[in-house]
């Protein structure tokens, strides 16, 4: 591995990758089976590293499919991580998220997808919050992610978008950052989720310049990099939720993105591919996503990727598809 | 057993969020022993001081002494006592925090918490009745202008410790800016707030200078730099002239060279495409 400046993004390296973490050899190590609460969002991961490499059908379409559907709890009408599991609201929009990009919603049938959005009504609170599963874990994310599922599903009303709006606005700190919950502190992958929330409640207005200040102090010098929290050291997956945020804003013009790549490709594991969180470290299939968008994010021409929206971290031309929510104009 | 995976997962969701999750279990037939869960939460911050679960679960546990206080249904005046003694001590912990590391950001994050639930606590209460070991520390908040010295004084020692550190220059902007210190010096005097920015705009030029002779190449601090544009144009619009004048402009263009990282948001604001104060 190198930190060489120069280095070039090794695309079919990545591919290999991606291809190779379900191959039958990694499915005999104890690891794998210890992750098998993440195997759903593990499965996005690498469909939409892939699909922002143009390179989706390097996957077995049917067979990823077929595992997305096998996760869908009829019980709750929600996804679990792996089959048998609990259904959570991260893992049901991981599965949303891979059939959007197989294009295979319609695997679904109405009344599966009514279901859906009915598990993720249940898990909302009368503060505007949602809670992850029905242990009763409260975060902004779950916030992002559940408008994000009742988007997907063209769920949204004004009432949902009016107090989720209000419950993230309560989560921001004096810096113009946003924490898990009211007086929580700051932190750029909350952040990611309460500018994601807000745009798809149609409100990123309601934020000042503070955060894009307060995101551009995240990159820290020698490398660039981006740093997830006031005095501490970069890791690679901010790169993803700093730079989305500031496309989000119209503000990455606010920090170095030349700098912000090298960074990234230094991050790179130039034998047997992927991403790991700094440069020399153990590779996984969460940097590896996150950085391959980062990149398409900073310069899609340059490394020959697809472009990506910054939002619904889908590539856009699957993005494109979704009608977003919008406030109603006559007031 | 959860103690055990938190010392070796200090950093996993699933593992406080559980612990929560039987907490409130235990709570319901009030058998929760929660100094027990306040010490358990000290001790993992003092491994680790920016642990974030650490800080979330310590506010958690306070706030849940304050729930059971409530569910008591004691006399009012208590309740509101017991409450002050417990934000109080949250307080004294923050210093304590910062005191040792001034980096660190979270538990001036605490701070900016605290504070104000602390001023709604003894707001319009004469007397404090026995605060204990907390006597001398509620006194801080008799008045803002006192707690703002307080906390500016703080601050100073931090800025001069470590004038790159970034956390402190951020509790600074919010004390200088803040409705609950800002009104109140506004309402007593017209010139307590300007005085206040002013001889903070003079501390700063002062580290300043400090910063740019023991630098190799005479630079100027960038930390500073940026804090003597948000002071002059909080000046400026005090004095209500024009925010962006020849200095502040000066400034701007010198901090692109300084950070280059973040020439676009300085060229953005030299512009008036983006506001001084942010």
């Amino acid at each position: 591995m190198s930190n060489d400046h120069t280095t070039s993004f090794e695309k079919q390296l990545h591919i290999k990758y991606i291809q190779n973490l379900d191959s039958k050899v990694t499915k005999e190590t104890y690891e794998y089976w210890l992750l098998e609460h993440l195997r759903l969002n593990g499965l996005y991961w690498g469909v939409m590293a892939l699909a922002t490499m143009n390179s989706k059908e390097s996957l077995p379409e049917e067979e990823v499919v077929s595992f997305v559907l096998s996760c869908y709890d009829a019980t709750t009408g929600g996804f679990a991580a792996y089959p048998g599991h609990d259904a959570h609201i991260l893992t049901t929009l991981s599965g949303l998220q891979i059939l959007l990009i197989y294009d295979r919603l319609n695997a679904l049938d109405e009344s599966q997808k009514a279901q859906t959005a009915e598990f993720v009504l249940s898990l909302r609170l009368d503060d505007g919050s949602f809670t992850g599963d029905r242990f009763g874990e409260i975060d902004t994310r779950f916030v992002f992610v559940a408008v994000y599922v009742l988007t997907i599903l063209q769920r949204m009303t004004t009432e949902i978008a009016e107090s989720s709006q209000n419950f993230i606005m309560d989560c921001q700190n004096f810096d113009g950052g946003f924490g898990m919950f009211p007086v929580a502190e700051s932190h750029a992958a909350q952040v990611y989720t309460c500018v994601g929330a807000l745009a798809l409640c149609d409100s990123l207005s309601s934020l000042s310049d503070m955060t894009a200040s307060w995101l551009s102090e995240r990159q820290v010098l020698p490398l660039g990099g981006f740093n997830g929290r006031p005095e501490k050291l970069p890791d690679l997956c901010y790169s993803w939720w700093v730079l989305l945020s500031l496309v989000a804003l119209n503000k990455a013009h606010w920090i170095n993105t030349e700098k912000l790549e090298s960074f990234i490709l230094g991050c790179q594991d130039l034998e047997d591919g992927g991403f790991a969180d700094r440069p020399g470290n153990q590779t996984d299939v969460y940097h590896t996503c996150f950085s391959i968008c980062g990149l398409a994010l900073a310069s899609a021409d340059k490394y020959s990727l697809e472009e990506v929206d910054p939002v619904l971290c889908l590539p856009k031309s699957v993005a494109s598809k979704l009608k977003l929510y919008k406030k109603s104009s006559i007031i | 057993m959860l103690k055990g995976m938190l010392r070796e997962f200090p950093k996993c969701y699933w593992i406080w969020n559980h612990r929560r999750w039987c907490l409130e279990d235990l709570s319901k037939d009030h058998i929760a022993d929660w100094k027990y869960e306040l010490g358990l939460v000290l001790k993992v911050l003092e491994m680790d001081s920016r642990n974030f679960h650490g800080w979330h679960y310590r506010r958690y546990v306070v706030w849940s002494i304050e729930r059971e206080l409530l569910e008591a249904q004691g006399d009012a005046k208590k309740l509101q006592m017991s409450s002050l003694k417990l934000y109080l001590a949250e307080y004294v912990y923050a210093t304590s925090k910062i005191k040792k590391n001034i980096s660190n950001f979270s538990a001036w994050h605490s701070r900016s918490k605290l504070i104000p639930k602390i001023m709604i606590l003894t707001s319009g209460v004469n007397d404090m009745g026995d605060l204990g070991e907390y006597a001398e520390t509620v006194q801080l908040f008799k008045s803002p202008l006192k707690l703002l010295n307080y906390e500016l004084d703080l601050v100073k020692t931090g800025m001069f410790m470590d004038a790159a550190d970034t956390s402190v220059w951020l509790f600074m902007r919010w004390l200088l800016t803040d409705d609950i210190f800002v009104n109140e010096l506004k309402k007593s005097s017209g010139d307590t707030y300007l005085q206040i920015l002013e001889q903070q705009l003079s501390n700063v030029t002062e580290l300043n200078e400090l910063e740019k002779e023991d630098s190799p190449l005479q630079h100027d601090n960038v930390g500073c730099v940026k804090m003597i544009v948000f002071i002059r144009a909080l000046i400026n619009k005090q004095r209500e002239k024009a925010l962006l004048d020849k200095e502040v402009i000066e400034s701007l263009n010198l901090l692109t060279e300084l950070d280059p990282l973040r020439k676009g948001h300085y060229l953005d604001q030299i512009n008036g495409l983006s506001p001084l104060t942010c």
